[in-house]
């Protein structure tokens, strides 16, 4: 039978204690699919709360306490394939245990038009933003 | 658990008692270890780093006692990124693009919302830059073309680089040094000036 998670690179670093995929209970697409990896996430959960919880949840939580971490970051920093992290990260939004903030990505209606077009104030002041670094 | 259909807002409904920055990002795009890392990390505030997503692919073969074998196996595609903090609370996220031309189709979760793509150039491996503007210029992503010079040495005029990618007149190109932030800089600041005039002529 054929893995169902195979590492490519063969990195004992990265190989995974459990199956990513069994992290999510299975599931790979669903609310989560919509999720921009660079939308931020931040939480404000107690450590009581953390309580009982998985690791990579707990993990999620820890990083993304008292500042804003991208899906794509907390995917570098737990080591956990973006997909893994759209999931759980939905997860916790739904249980209130963090929010997720979509300010600025193709979700947001205010920087967006309904094509997914950025706005030219917003782009006017990232390039000022580029030009002053 | 019920799932949402997919069109169905992910933000839940709770307002923060502070305001998140805006997130953008543009993809820094190109072949393989034609320096997306290296552009990225020259402008980044944090050491790039680097997150995978896991994939499915449908493979056909031959195994070694001759049968046919015909299976899924789920492989990882690593895509480096940077962040840099602009004024009026904006977070830049640079993607860089996962190198191989298999992963093309991975390429729509990246740019969906991106401002638009830099595309690194190695003129000595210029073939693998051609995914990428073919992608980009079929899917109307503003773009410019960025030639790295390695050694600080521009090898080749911008007009026959223009011509052997086939870029259209209006398609930013310039020479660049992904270890220099100012050049960095001037890419970042093409793409965006790019973006807007595309908005401006609409």
């Amino acid at each position: 039978m054929a893995d169902l998670y195979t590492q490519v690179d063969g990195d004992a670093d990265d190989t995974y204690a459990v199956r990513p995929y069994a992290v999510t209970g299975g599931r790979v697409r669903a609310a989560s699919a919509d999720l921009p990896m660079e939308a931020l996430v931040e939480s404000s959960s107690s450590p009581e709360a953390l309580r009982g919880m998985t690791p990579e949840k707990k993990k999620i939580l820890q990083l993304a306490t008292g500042q804003y971490q991208s899906v794509a970051e907390l995917s570098a920093h737990t080591r956990l394939p973006l997909g893994v992290v759209r999931v759980l990260v939905t997860d916790l939004a739904e249980e209130n245990y963090l929010r997720i903030h979509t300010g600025g990505t193709a979700q947001d209606a205010s920087t967006h038009d309904e094509s997914g077009g950025l706005s030219l104030s917003l782009l006017e002041s990232v390039l000022d933003g580029i030009a002053a670094l | 658990m019920a799932s949402q259909p997919s069109d169905a807002p992910v933000a839940t409904a709770t307002q923060p008692s502070h305001v998140a920055p805006t997130v953008v990002k543009i993809v820094i795009a190109g072949g393989f270890a034609v320096g997306k890392t290296t552009f990225i990390g020259s402008i980044s505030d944090i050491d790039p780093l680097n997150t995978e997503a896991a994939m499915t692919e449908h493979s056909v073969g031959v195994d070694d006692a001759g049968g046919v074998t015909d299976r899924k196996t789920t492989t990882t595609v690593a895509m480096d990124f940077g962040r840099i903090a602009l004024p009026g609370s904006l977070w830049l996220y640079l993607f860089g693009t996962p190198g191989q031309d298999r992963f093309l189709f991975m390429w729509d979760d990246l740019v969906r919302g991106a401002i638009g793509a830099v595309v690194l150039v190695d003129t000595e491996r210029l073939d693998q830059c051609f995914p990428a503007v073919d992608y980009f210029e079929g899917r109307g992503i503003p773009f410019v073309v960025c030639v790295n010079c390695f050694d600080g040495v521009a090898k080749h005029q911008l007009e026959d680089v223009r011509e052997a990618l086939g870029l259209s007149p209006d398609t930013p190109l310039m020479y660049t040094d992904a270890r220099e932030k100012s050049a960095t800089k001037q890419a970042l600041v093409a793409v965006v000036q790019l973006a807007m005039r595309r908005i401006k002529e609409k």
